[in-house]
């Protein structure tokens, strides 16, 4: 897929199409870290004068909206402990959500539309939910991929022997299904966002070729759907994994 | 300001997500003859086929899940929330599993026709 018309490749000299995503995806890194130092810190640094919500829709509200919405999610999904993966998962929302997005404005290609991006951000929710994992049960952590037996008052030693045997390879099958299945995770997350996004700006793409004129208003409208719904599916996966890693069976 | 953990996550964080292209990058030049015409006719009828198949069965199962959502959203009009959330989570899961199928019928075999 080459698209030669995007305004990075274009008017900046060093962004290719090898290393356009990467070129993207800073671009909508470093705005939203000018936002949020130039916009947001300023007014964090008193907390105590600003916990009063302020009285009209500018982009503090909005955001709070957002960050409430999530936090609503984590306590819902990973319980009474949700709040402490709310910075986390909030960045990844809002991070994606922009990441998408920037695919609708013409002139620019959504960094997610490549493998690349999609790939990176399952890597990391990977091993966020694993190092949350470890750090919320330590080695008892393993235990989830073990089979939950128990035996007990066999007292002839073959009876034993044998159950012994049946039970280890047991453990072999579902230790192998588990390990399979946590495993897939990242893949299917990557792959849910990269071919939800390549497909949208296929659809887009092709019904602004047939009817230029108003029937592409109702596909942009689809296509911010669209980015929505990934980011937010992605969000609550990653929410999802994280309650079920950290999950205490008492 | 900002603290040493700030840095450190956010370093790790655009250090692992960067190095992923060096992954992906060294992909060397296939060179794929053409296939014959019997062959290249089989993919596109398969291709076809199989994206239908596939979208049939989600568009079965997502059917499903709506009727029972919103059945329970009938019962119970105060729960819609809490059931409009799982319905979403369910529907895109069921998604993924036609663009698992979209992924090979429509890149993959429409490639190499």
């Amino acid at each position: 897929m080459h698209h030669p018309f995007t305004f990075f490749e274009r008017y900046l000299s060093f962004v290719t199409h090898d290393n356009l995503h990467i070129m993207s995806t800073l671009f909508i890194f470093g705005l939203l870290v000018a936002a949020a130092a130039l916009i947001i810190y300023p007014k964090w640094k008193k907390v105590s004068e600003n916990i009063i919500p302020e009285k009209t829709f500018n982009v503090r509200t909005f955001f709070e909206l957002i960050i409430e919405m999530i936090a609503s999610f984590c306590d819902d999904v990973i319980g009474p402990q949700g709040r402490l993966y709310l910075p986390f998962a909030g960045t990844l929302f809002i991070f994606l959500f922009c990441l998408n997005l920037l695919g609708l404005i013409p002139g620019f290609l959504p960094p997610t539309e490549m493998w690349v991006t999609g790939t990176s951000l399952a890597m990391i929710t990977f091993i966020a939910f694993n190092y949350y994992g470890f750090k919320a049960q330590g080695w008892a952590y393993l235990k989830h991929f073990m089979a939950p037996v128990q035996v007990a008052g066999i007292k002839s030693p073959v009876a034993k022997i044998f159950i012994f045997l049946a039970l280890f390879a047991f453990q072999l099958l579902f230790i192998s299904v588990e390990l399979i299945s946590t495993s897939i995770r990242p893949v299917t997350l990557a792959m849910r966002l990269t071919v939800n996004m390549t497909a949208d700006h296929l659809v887009l793409g092709t019904f602004s070729t047939l009817v230029p004129y108003v029937i592409p208003i109702i596909f942009m409208l689809f296509g911010i759907f669209v980015s929505f719904v990934q980011a937010f599916i992605f969000t609550i996966l990653t929410m999802v994994y994280i309650s079920m890693a950290v999950a205490h069976d008492h | 300001m900002f603290k040493k953990h700030h840095i450190y996550s956010v370093g790790i964080s655009l250090g692992v997500a960067l190095c992923a292209g060096a992954v992906f990058a060294a992909e060397g030049g296939v060179i794929r003859g053409d296939l014959s015409e019997k062959v290249k006719v089989s993919l596109a009828i398969a291709a076809g086929f199989g994206m239908a198949i596939a979208v049939f069965g989600a568009a079965l199962g997502q059917g499903r899940a709506v009727a029972a959502a919103v059945e329970g959203i009938a019962r119970n009009p105060g729960a819609a929330n809490k059931i409009q959330t799982p319905m979403i989570i369910g529907l895109a899961l069921i998604e993924s599993l036609v663009l698992f199928a979209f992924l090979v019928c429509g890149i993959f075999l429409s490639g190499k026709i």
